[in-house]
């Protein structure tokens, strides 16, 4: 073959090579995207996503709130969106679920009527909320 | 020291004595007012069509009360007209409460549904949800209210309502 073709034909012999690179510079990308995401915030909700008279702020509030068991201790968190609406914990049959400090874990449930009951534990086995059945000391 | 300078002198004594004591009321007011029952008074939610064709308004009322317990207070409330006046009765269970608590921003739980319990125009709970340790607290219900719409068989969740903060 004449030297000139064989120079023509490179960007040719070039092209694939060219979109294995693209392809390699292109996932590198993203997973670096990936590991830059920015990790859920979580704690305590600030007084101001608690307005009187109004519905709560979750805006305002952390991803995922401090879930305290039956006698006040830390025992994970639960998603404020989900505090936030009332229909999605119907949905949930009452059964919020609380993660673990990394927030990969499911550790138990805030449940409704009961509050916090580990993953694994038996609603039977513990004492529903004291109800005050139909209290009015507002009048 | 004549008799009418020791008058004056006690005079002025007692006028200080008077002082102190209403600043001391004063504070102990303040204190005792931070500890009692704080309430958000009913609060217009949202028109509900139950039955067809016959609009309920439907308010709310939030609550927190830290004095002797925890006691996180929520209500449910059916009225005639707006802004939220006239009762209004509606069947056995189509009214209902939940009330939620929060202790330093910290979720405690909620009391899950209570349904009225009669033909009423209200459906309320009280629950004691959060615990108090000692040291300086902070508390707030958020109240869930639903009534029952008969045109389609369901309840209608209207937008829940957060309580005025307790301290204890």
């Amino acid at each position: 073959m004449h030297k000139s073709a064989i120079l023509n034909k490179r960007p040719l012999i070039l092209l694939p090579a060219v979109f294995v690179v693209s392809a390699l510079i292109g996932w590198y990308g993203m997973s670096r995207a990936e590991s830059v995401e920015p990790t859920p915030t979580k704690g305590e909700a600030p007084a101001e996503a608690f307005r009187p008279g109004e519905s709560p702020d979750v805006s305002l509030m952390p991803e995922y709130v401090t879930a305290l068991d039956r006698s006040g201790n830390p025992v994970g968190y639960v998603e404020s969106r989900i505090l936030g609406d009332s229909e999605t914990i119907d949905m949930l049959e009452g059964w919020i679920p609380v993660y673990s400090e990394s927030l990969e874990e499911v550790v138990g449930h805030m449940v409704d009527g009961y509050g916090f009951i580990p993953a694994g534990g038996d609603v039977e086995d513990h004492e529903p909320f004291e109800v005050i059945v139909d209290p009015d000391p507002g009048g | 020291m004549n008799a009418e300078t020791r008058l004056s002198m006690s005079g002025r004594l007692a006028s200080r004595l008077m002082l102190l004591a209403l600043v001391t009321a004063f504070v102990a007011g303040l204190a005792l007012g931070a500890l009692a029952y704080a309430s958000t008074g009913v609060v217009f939610r949202e028109n509900v069509n139950t039955p067809t064709g016959s609009t309920t308004r439907v308010c709310g009322e939030a609550a927190v009360d830290p004095v002797s317990s925890v006691y996180n207070y929520g209500y449910t409330r059916a009225y005639h007209n707006s802004p939220c006046s006239v009762a209004r009765v509606l069947p056995t269970g189509w009214i209902s409460v939940r009330v939620h608590g929060y202790r330093n921003g910290a979720y405690c739980g909620n009391s899950g549904w209570r349904n009225s319990s009669g033909a009423s125009a209200t459906a309320g709970t009280g629950s004691p949800l959060c615990t108090n340790p000692s040291g300086s607290q902070e508390f707030w219900t958020t109240q869930d209210g639903r009534v029952w719409q008969q045109p389609i068989n369901a309840y209608n969740t209207v937008p829940s309502l957060t309580s005025p903060h307790a301290n204890a």
